[in-house]
This record gives structure tokens, sequence and C-alpha cells, in this order.
């Protein structure tokens, strides 16, 4: 899944904060 | 790595690091059994159905900037993301792998409970609204 997605980044506008403290990264199922 | 103690599990809820927060964590990975019994069964015979995972965290409350009860409440009835690692601060690997999915915000409780002698906490359990994804390789 793609991460951060919308809803985190609106959470972090919430909070008042421009950019998360991670890197965007994909990671797969491994279903 | 082999058996570990249970003191340094790593948790990110929208990218806000709330690990030194946390006082208990599970992650409950399960999904439904749906019945396809059928005429000539001698059991009942179940098939893999959606996936039905819960995230139950007991936190320490904090109203500070970026904290606990402030980013929980901006998330509140949205689904976000949350990222697990069994041991923050160790890289993720086959031995300690990061697990990430999207849970909904559903309930809070920030006030927290506890008497005049605790500190307020909220024991809270979130619905997954993704599948749980398991990754040996990646950053927390």
């Amino acid at each position: 899944m793609t991460y951060p997605t919308e809803a985190d980044l609106e959470v972090l506008k919430k909070l008042g904060l421009s950019s998360p403290d991670v890197t965007t990264t994909t990671k797969k199922d491994e279903e | 790595m082999a058996i570990y103690l249970d003191n340094n599990v790593g948790l990110k809820i929208a990218t806000i690091d709330l690990s030194q927060y946390i006082t208990s964590i599970t992650l409950t990975q399960t999904f439904d059994e749906v019945e396809t019994t059928a005429m000539g069964a001698t059991a009942h015979q179940f098939s893999k159905g959606l996936e039905s995972s819960t995230l139950a965290v007991d936190f320490l409350n904090d109203f500070a900037a970026a904290s606990v009860c402030t980013t929980l409440q901006a998330a509140y009835g949205t689904s976000v993301t949350a990222v697990l690692i069994p041991v923050k601060g160790t890289a993720v690997s086959a031995t300690n792998p990061l697990y990430t999915v999207s849970i909904l915000v559903n309930n809070l409780t920030p006030v927290g409970s506890g008497g005049p002698a605790d500190y307020a906490t909220s024991s809270l359990s979130f619905t997954c609204t993704s599948t749980v994804a398991y990754a040996t390789t990646g950053t927390f």
C-alpha cells in the first residue's frame, strides 16, 4: 500500500506539520 | 533475532511516531470464514473471506502538539495509516518485519481513564480498513 495517504497528509495539515517524518514508500502485500 | 522483549514496539499513526506513549499494543490479523458447505459434505467447509483485522492500543494521554491526543483527534472519523515494527530502532528485515495497515479512527477517550492516583490513559481498538501489508524491507 502507498504511504502516506491523502488522509495521513490531511492529519499532518491539521497538526500544522508540513511534511511527514518519513519518506514516501510503497509496500506490497505478500499474501 | 530470536525471542525478544516486548518493550520497544514502534507505532506510527498518520506518520506521527507515538511509540513513546504506548503501554500495550496488539495487531490481530484475521479474515472472515465464509461457509461453503455443500450437499455431500460431512463437515462444515469454510473459505477465506474478507480480511477483518484489528489494532488495539493502550496509550498514555498527552495533549502536546503532534502527540497522542492531538494526532488521534485530527484523525478522528477518517482512515489513516498505521505502521508497526516489533523492535523500533532495528532495521526492517525478515526477523523484524514492518506491518502497514489503514485503521478507521472511530473511537477516542480523550479525557482518558484512571483515578486520582493514575496517569490518564486511553484503551482503544481500531478496525482495520485494508489488508495488513507485511514487508521485510523498507524503513519504519
